[in-house]
């Protein structure tokens, strides 16, 4: 029984050349980034972790620094202090150092993301979906991107006056999909029939953005949900022609973290992967956090968990090259590289190993032939584990 | 293939009544053997039975598209998975039992052993009370026997077991249920599925309260 999924059939680093090269053709410049920071940044951002767990050292100048577990927040970092007077558009492939809450350990996250900073247009959000969507058409086949806007649903939530407890409440059952838990905390709320009916519309929004949108503008209830509404129509009207616009949800569970996310906010699914593997969306307010004027926006691709998608071959190596203790080295090497020019995943030994006693597996068995100088394949030489 | 993951044990039998009711099931699942995945290939899903806290971890990492699992679960690890719906079965509630008539001072940090180490924490912050949590896997109402802990943070069900042993609610935490879970992943690919399992058991309940109330009202 195979209970396994569809696996990430790129090679991974390839994927990741290809996710840069799109990246590049966008207009997008490489980042510098250090790989570590001072820790103070972290302890004044703290609320734009994921986590507060920082791997931190002393340098030799008594100077505490830090792994850094989070790259936007060095991006922002680096910007300079005056207003900036062009959009910036940066990206990376770096890794983090994160705490794992499942086996709280610290694990090394490999991703690949943009960040596009500045004074922020209307065509900014339409350039970061059509980029995101792209990327995980390049990853996968199947692919879907939940779009949400967390300043749309800040706002609504806002206006039927929820306490902030209940605000929580309400968050957390949008968040997970549970809409018992709405149910419950709604009956606790005094509010009309007409908010706990838009409230239960936005949490159970889950559809393709374009059919969904009639829905998102019959709640609006003010100028700056119109706004926001136009952000999301314009999306729409942007992907008309884009062979991904069935592929984009309008999904509210889809929110991010309201003190972290302001505008529209991104998650990317592939069927490969169990769990999201890309995650973005407008953050004005570290800037904001930071004294630094303008908008950001941006996504990050998670290549660690793609590595965790992919495949494991069958066979640690396709080919187990036997050789007589007494080979002629040069001779050797070259019917190596005969099969190394295949492509093949050659492991060379002495015939003199024990084969029982190998710690890894093998397709074939090929055994150096003197009289030919040549690795000739025997069959029935599969091991495995 | 959608990839349901049940809890063995009592609970697992509620649930897979809840199931049942909406037409999943497996026949071999009320033979007495030991298999531990069920498959039915005309309704194109399969069972598996895990145990009860393993649910949402087979459900997170997607080996499982939907699970059931308690409440009490969820809170204590609070995995990333949608809770869909309240399955109503496996119906208790978390509480704090202390030996009858213990006086719950308020200077001295209270020691509370429990398995759900996070609830407690939790639950004493809220009341602005210092505790030492002393994590147990089981057997938690012979801590206080025994002075290992001043109080227990436990589930209760009938509290049987608790006047048996000479303790007493002093506190109810929360209710606890069983709860459908979804990964995030399988929900955006196998929606219709997903979402239809779900539907067919929040009509279920309904019909159920309308039977309950009708039978309540007298009407046939």
């Amino acid at each position: 029984m195979n209970t396994q999924r569809n696996k990430i059939n790129k090679e991974l680093d390839q994927l990741a050349r290809e996710i840069q090269a799109l990246f590049q053709g966008r207009g997008y410049q490489y980042a510098p980034i250090s790989r570590f920071e001072e820790y103070d940044l972290y302890v004044e951002n703290k609320n734009f972790l994921a986590s507060e767990h920082i791997i931190s050292f002393m340098d030799m100048d008594g100077k505490l620094l830090a792994l850094k577990p989070d790259i936007t927040i060095s991006i922002a970092k680096n910007l300079p202090a005056t207003p900036l007077t062009a959009q910036q558009r940066l990206c990376y492939r770096d890794e983090v150092y994160r705490f794992s809450r499942e086996n709280r350990e610290y694990k090394v996250v490999e991703q690949i993301g943009v960040e596009l900073m500045g004074q922020l247009d209307s065509f900014c959000n339409v350039e970061i979906v059509d980029l995101a969507l792209d990327s995980l058409a390049l990853i996968s086949e199947d692919f879907i991107l939940d779009l949400s806007h967390n300043g749309f649903a800040h706002q609504l939530l806002k206006s039927t006056g929820l306490s902030r407890r209940l605000e929580q409440e309400v968050l957390s059952a949008i968040y997970n999909k549970s809409t018992h838990e709405l149910e419950e905390a709604l009956a606790t709320a005094a509010l009309s029939q007409e908010n706990q009916e838009d409230i239960v519309t936005l949490a159970t929004l889950s559809s393709e953005l374009l059919s969904t949108l009639p829905k998102v503008k019959g709640l609006i209830k003010n100028s700056t949900m119109e706004k926001y509404y136009t952000e999301l129509r314009d999306i729409a009207d942007a992907l008309e022609n884009s062979p991904h616009k069935n592929r984009v949800r309008l999904d509210f569970s889809a929110m991010g973290d309201l003190d972290y996310y302001n505008g529209i906010v991104l998650l990317g699914y592939v069927k490969e992967s169990p769990t999201q593997i890309l995650a973005g969306g407008r953050y004005d307010k570290l800037l904001e956090r930071m004294e630094k004027t303008g908008g950001a926006l941006g996504f990050a691709i998670s290549l660690s968990q793609l590595s965790l998608s992919k495949p494991r071959p069958a066979f640690d190596f396709d080919v187990l090259a036997l050789y007589p203790s007494d080979v002629n080295p040069a001779a050797l090497l070259k019917a190596l590289k005969t099969l190394y020019a295949d492509n093949l995943r050659v492991r060379p030994e002495p015939d003199t190993s024990q084969l029982s006693t190998l710690d890894f597996t093998y397709k074939d068995i090929y055994y150096f032939n003197e009289t030919t100088q040549t690795l000739e394949p025997q069959k029935g030489g599969e091991k495995s584990c | 293939m959608l990839n349901i993951a049940l809890p063995t044990g009592r609970l697992g039998g509620q649930v897979y009544q809840v199931f049942k009711s909406i037409d999943y099931s497996c026949d071999d699942f009320t033979k007495d053997n030991r298999k531990l995945v069920l498959e039915n290939k005309e309704k194109n899903f399969r069972f598996f039975l895990v145990k009860p806290a393993d649910v949402a971890i087979y459900v997170e990492h997607g080996v499982a598209d939907i699970g059931v699992a308690g409440k009490d679960i969820l809170l204590e690890t609070n995995p990333d998975v949608y809770e869909l719906a309240d399955l109503q079965v496996g119906k208790c509630k978390i509480s704090v039992a202390a030996p009858k008539g213990f006086q719950n001072g308020a200077i001295a940090p209270l020691k509370v052993a429990t398995k759900y180490v996070n609830i407690a924490k939790e639950y004493y912050a809220s009341k602005g009370r210092e505790i030492e949590v002393i994590q147990l896997s089981g057997s938690i109402e012979l801590a206080p026997i025994l002075g290992l802990s001043d109080v227990i943070v436990d589930i209760v069900e009938t509290g049987t077991t608790l006047r048996e042993n000479n303790l007493e609610v002093t506190a109810d935490i929360m209710p606890i249920s069983a709860r459908l879970l979804a990964n995030k992943a399988s929900y955006k690919f196998k929606a219709k599925q997903i979402q239809e399992i779900v539907d067919a058991i929040q009509q279920s309940q309904l019909d159920q309260q309308k039977g309950v109330s009708q039978k309540q009202g007298g009407t046939p």
